[in-house]
């Protein structure tokens, strides 16, 4: 490149008026070996534009980001949702069935003539269905109770020992 | 958006804002918090980043405003504490300072003292060699007031790099 279309663009470059490649000609004139020597004492700046295109070390930033991007993936809060969820849904389901069955139990047995050995055989029976269904009561309740208290620890605990007591 | 489209995209531009966080913070540290954010921030709005045309100059506006905002906080903490670069730069450690790095922390000082407005213009024109009309995108002004504030910054450095200059290293 000549000096004078050099010191041309020097002129043009403080004015602010020179395009991208006029100041990329600048940039690469300064860079070489072979600088006027009137024009030396601007090579340090226009090696600094350069200079500070050098890469630094990012690679740790890198990692972390990656790391958190794929941990958030999947997020921690629906997970929580949908247990809760899965909960409600099979202690409905459990309450629905028992009843239904308890139910059921008693219509089929209300007629009907029986033996009185039979008859103890089907009291003893009921009677262990009914702790079967007390017992699965107050599970139940207790899940109930878990999930509606779950933000006041206390209370729910409080809660759960009068329902157990209750039921008893 | 895929993981590989992020880093495709967006993650390859962490140089880049690296070096423009820092010509506004001052501090590696800073400009290093200030990335990591951007790039977690990218990704919580994937959605909308997919869909982005110019996905360079949304990154970088997101990398100005986030550092702005670093530096704010930074002065509320510190007040009094004047603005300026820490010159944290591996160049510079006593092993590898010679007469010519002596210059590069002059003009790394001079920078230092531009308006932050004109320092930014400085970093996305000569270091980033971006256009105009990108320039302006991302610091949200006009074409003329980015000529203007790139002018302005010429001069000073000029004026001061003369200076310096000639008193002889």
């Amino acid at each position: 490149m000549e000096y004078n279309n050099i010191k041309d663009l020097i002129e043009k470059y403080w004015a602010g008026e020179t395009d991208l490649q006029e100041e990329s000609t600048l940039k690469t004139y300064f860079s070489s070996a072979d600088v006027h020597p009137s024009l030396t004492q601007y090579k340090p700046l226009f090696s600094y534009f350069q200079e500070a295109k050098e890469e630094v070390h990012l690679d740790s930033i890198e990692a972390a980001v990656m790391e958190r991007i794929q941990h958030k993936a999947v997020p921690t809060t629906a997970k929580v949702i949908s247990l809760e969820r899965i909960l409600k849904v099979a202690a409905a389901v459990l309450v629905l069935m028992g009843a239904t069955y308890f139910v059921y139990d008693n219509m089929g047995n209300s007629g009907g003539e029986m033996a009185d050995s039979e008859r103890i055989a089907i009291y003893d029976e009921e009677s262990e269905k009914l702790k079967a269904y007390l017992e699965l009561k107050a599970a139940l309740a207790l899940v109930s109770n878990k999930i509606d208290d779950g933000k006041q620890q206390a209370i729910k605990g409080l809660s759960r020992t009068k329902t157990i007591s209750i039921l008893k | 958006m895929t993981i590989e489209e992020f880093t495709n995209d967006f993650m390859s531009m962490k140089q880049r804002l690296y070096r423009l966080s820092l010509s506004i913070v001052g501090s590696a540290m800073v400009a290093e918090d200030v990335v990591q954010e951007v790039m977690i921030k990218v990704w919580n709005k994937r959605i909308e980043a997919a869909k982005i045309e110019n996905k360079p100059a949304w990154v970088m506006k997101m990398t100005r405003n986030l550092s702005i905002d670093k530096l704010r906080s930074k002065h509320a903490k510190t007040q009094g504490i004047p603005e300026g670069y820490d010159v944290v730069n591996k160049t510079h450690t006593p092993e590898t300072i010679t007469q010519s790095n002596d210059t590069v922390s002059k003009i790394h000082g001079i920078m230092a003292q531009l308006p932050k407005i004109q320092r930014m213009c400085i970093q996305l024109r000569d270091i980033e060699e971006m256009k105009y009309q990108e320039i302006a995108d991302i610091l949200e002004i006009s074409i003329d007031q980015v000529k203007v504030n790139i002018y302005r910054a010429r001069n000073y450095i000029k004026k001061e790099f003369l200076k310096t200059d000639s008193y002889g290293v």
